[in-house]
C-alpha cells in the first residue's frame, strides 16, 4: 500500500504557475488570491514521469544510484547546494551495515540509529569535534541541503566521485533525515567553526555516504570514505542496546506467534528515566510489521509505585479479559473498536510489570492471541533491584 | 531563523499535498499552502530552520481544519477538478483516497507518504497515536473494500 500511495502522491505538485504566484506573494508579503480553476497538473507531472522513468531506464545500465548535485540559490552569506540521492532502478536494496574503520582516535560512538527509514546515522564525539556519520539506501530519493557554502570540491573516493562541500557557520547540517538526530548531535563548540561535509556512493550497492565533520582538525575526508566498509557483524543501535539493558532487568518476555508475514522491525528501551523517577525505569517496546505496514506492538515495563506508564491509548472503555489464568482489559475506542489489551503479571521475584499489546486493524479475538501467547523466554537478572 | 524562501523551495509539495489530502480540492490547497508560508514569513524569525517542516505542516493542518469549519465549506460543494494520473491504478488509489474523511486522508499522507511514524502524525494533528492509528486502520479497510470492488 505505501509504495502505490508514494507512486500516487509523486504526480501531484503544485503548478509552476501557483509556485510563482506563492513566491511574488512572499516576497511582497501579502497574499495573492488564486483564481478557483482547473488544474491540468497532471499533464506536467506526467510529462516530468516519463523523462524520469526515461533518464533512470539509461542509468540502471550503469549504476544503482545517482547523486545529483545542484547549486539552488546564491546569496552573500554563500551558496545552498542540494544533494539528492536517487535509484536508478527498482530492484530492492539492503541497507546493510556501514562503518569508517579510519576514522581519527579519540573519538566516541554515541549514538547509531536503527536505520528503519532507510537511512543510518552513527555519530562520534571527541573533544571540540565531533563526525557524523550517514548512509542511506537510495530506494526512495532523499535530498540534503547545505547553506553558507564557501567551496566545493570533487574528489576521488576509491572508483566514484565525491563531493566536498566546506562551509562556515553554526546552523547545524540540514537535511529532512538529518533533523531526526538526537540533540546529542549538536555540540556547544561547533559554532562558528569548519564544517566539511561530504557525499559519495556505493554505484553497485545502492547505497549513499555522506561524511560530516565539524571542527578544526585537518583531516583527509576521502580517506576516511575509503575506509568505510560493511561490517562483520551488524550495528545494535542505541534504543536496541538500551532494550537489551531493560531486557537484562525485565526479563525476556517473547511473543510465542506472529501473524503470517509479521517480523521484528525494531527494539527500543531505556533503563532509567530520570525525568519520571530517580529510581531507574525500564521498559522494552518490541514493534513488528509486515511488509503493508501494519504494525503491531508489545510493551512491557516495570512502574514504580505513583508512577504512570508511558503508553497511552486513547481508551474511551474497556472491559475485562482473561490472559490465561492473569485478570487484563481490552481497552476500546469510542466506536467500540479494540485498540489493545493491558495486563500486569507478577514475576518470580514479585516484581509486577505490565504488558500492552496493540496492533493496526485486529480484531479483539486476534490481540487475545497475540496476547496469551507472550511467554517469559529469560528471566530477569536476580540483581537488578536495590531493595 | 528560517529562509522562508528557501523553505518553499524545500516544502512546498510537502504543504501542498497535504492541504490537498484535507481539502481534497487543488485551488484551495494552493491557497492554504501560500497561506502557511505567509505565516511562515511573519514568524521566521522565530522558527528555525530544523523545525521549520513540523512547523509548517502542524500550520497547514491546523488552516485545512479552519477550512472545513468554514461555512462555504459547509454549504458548497469542492470543485469537481480534473486530477489525472500515470496509470488507472493511480487514478482508482487517488479517488479511494479522496473518498475518505479528510482527517483520515491526512494521516494516510502523513503516514505512508510522508513517512512519519503514528506518534509523530499525532504530534503533527494535534491527536493522540491511538487515533492515528484508528484512523490509519478505518482509511485502510475502506481503500482496500473499494479498490477490490474496481479491481475485480
Amino acid at each position: 500500500m505505501k509504495k502505490i500511495v508514494q507512486e500516487t502522491w509523486n504526480q501531484v505538485e503544485l503548478t509552476g504557475e501557483a509556485e510563482e504566484r506563492i513566491r511574488r506573494a512572499l516576497a511582497q508579503g501579502n497574499p495573492i488570491s488564486f483564481p478557483k480553476r482547473r488544474i491540468r497538473l497532471a499533464v506536467i507531472a506526467a510529462v516530468i514521469c516519463v523523462l524520469a522513468l526515461t533518464t533512470a531506464a539509461v542509468a540502471a545500465t550503469i549504476a544503482r544510484i545517482s547523486m545529483d548535485v545542484r547549486s539552488v540559490q546564491v546569496e552573500e552569506s554563500g551558496d545552498t547546494y542540494t544533494v539528492a540521492f536517487k535509484p536508478t532502478d527498482a530492484e530492492p536494496i539492503n541497507l546493510g551495515d556501514w562503518y569508517p574503520d579510519a576514522l581519527p582516535e579519540g573519538l566516541e560512538l554515541k549514538y547509531v540509529s536503527s536505520g528503519e527509514s532507510g537511512m543510518r546515522l552513527l555519530y562520534f564525539s571527541g573533544e571540540e569535534e565531533f563526525f557524523l556519520f550517514g548512509y542511506a539506501k537510495a530506494n526512495e530519493e532523499r535530498t540534503f541541503q547545505v547553506q553558507h557554502v564557501d567551496s566545493v570540491e570533487w574528489l576521488d573516493v576509491g572508483n566514484v566521485k565525491g563531493c566536498l562541500f566546506t562551509r562556515m557557520g553554526g546552523e547545524q547540517f540540514q537535511d529532512s533525515a538529518i533533523l531526526l538526530t538526537p540533540e546529542k548531535a549538536v555540540t556547544k563548540n561547533h559554532k562558528g567553526v569548519r564544517q566539511q561535509i561530504l557525499f559519495w556512493t556505493d554505484e553497485d550497492r545502492g547505497i549513499g555516504f555522506v561524511l560530516n565533520y565539524v571542527g578544526e582538525g585537518d583531516y583527509d575526508l576521502t580517506a576516511i570514505a575509503r575506509s568505510v566498509a560493511e561490517t562483520a557483524e551488524p550495528l545494535a543501535y542505541t534504543f536496541q542496546i538500551g532494550a537489551e539493558a531493560a531486557v537484562r532487568k525485565l526479563g525476556d518476555y517473547q511473543p510465542g506467534w506472529l501473524p503470517e508475514g509479521y517480523s521484528l522491525s525494531g527494539e527500543y528501551g531505556e533503563t532509567c528515566n530520570p525525568l519520571m523517577s530517580p529510581d531507574w525505569y525500564g521498559y522494552v517496546h518490541r514493534v513488528y510489521r509486515n511488509e503493508d505496514y501494519y504494525e503491531l506492538h508489545l510493551y512491557y515495563e516495570y512502574i514504580p509505585k505513583g508512577e504512570m506508564s508511558q503508553v497511552i491509548l486513547n481508551a474511551q472503555s474497556c472491559h475485562p479479559v482473561l490472559i490465561g489464568q492473569i485478570q487484563g482489559s481490552v481497552l476500546e475506542a469510542g466506536d467500540g473498536t479494540a485498540l489493545g489489551i493491558v495486563w500486569e503479571q507478577t514475576d518470580e521475584f514479585g516484581i509486577a510489570l505490565t504488558f500492552t499489546v496493540c496492533a493496526d486493524d485486529w480484531s479483539e479475538e486476534e490481540l487475545l492471541a497475540f496476547a496469551q501467547s507472550v511467554y517469559c523466554a529469560q528471566e530477569a537478572n536476580t540483581d537488578r533491584f536495590e531493595r | 531563523m528560517a529562509d522562508t524562501m528557501a523553505m518553499f523551495e524545500r516544502y512546498k509539495y510537502a504543504v501542498y499535498r497535504l492541504a490537498l489530502s484535507y481539502t481534497a480540492n487543488p485551488a484551495e490547497a494552493e491557497d492554504i499552502c501560500q497561506t502557511a508560508f505567509l505565516r511562515l514569513l511573519e514568524r521566521e524569525d522565530t522558527v528555525s530552520d530544523d523545525k521549520a517542516k513540523s512547523w509548517l505542516m502542524t500550520v497547514t493542518a491546523n488552516l485545512c481544519k479552519d477550512y472545513h469549519k468554514s461555512f462555504w465549506v459547509k454549504n458548497t460543494q469542492p470543485l469537481t477538478e480534473e486530477l489525472t494520473f500515470h496509470t488507472p491504478e493511480q487514478s482508482e488509489v487517488f479517488d479511494a483516497m479522496m473518498a475518505l474523511k479528510p482527517k483520515e486522508r491526512a494521516c494516510v499522507y502523513l503516514y505512508y507518504y510522508e513517512g512519519y511514524s503514528t506518534g509523530e502524525v499525532g504530534m503533527l494533528l494535534g491527536i493522540s497515536q491511538t487515533a492515528v492509528s484508528t484512523r490509519l486502520n478505518r482509511a485502510r479497510k475502506q481503500m482496500k473494500r473499494r479498490l477490490e470492488e474496481e479491481w475485480q
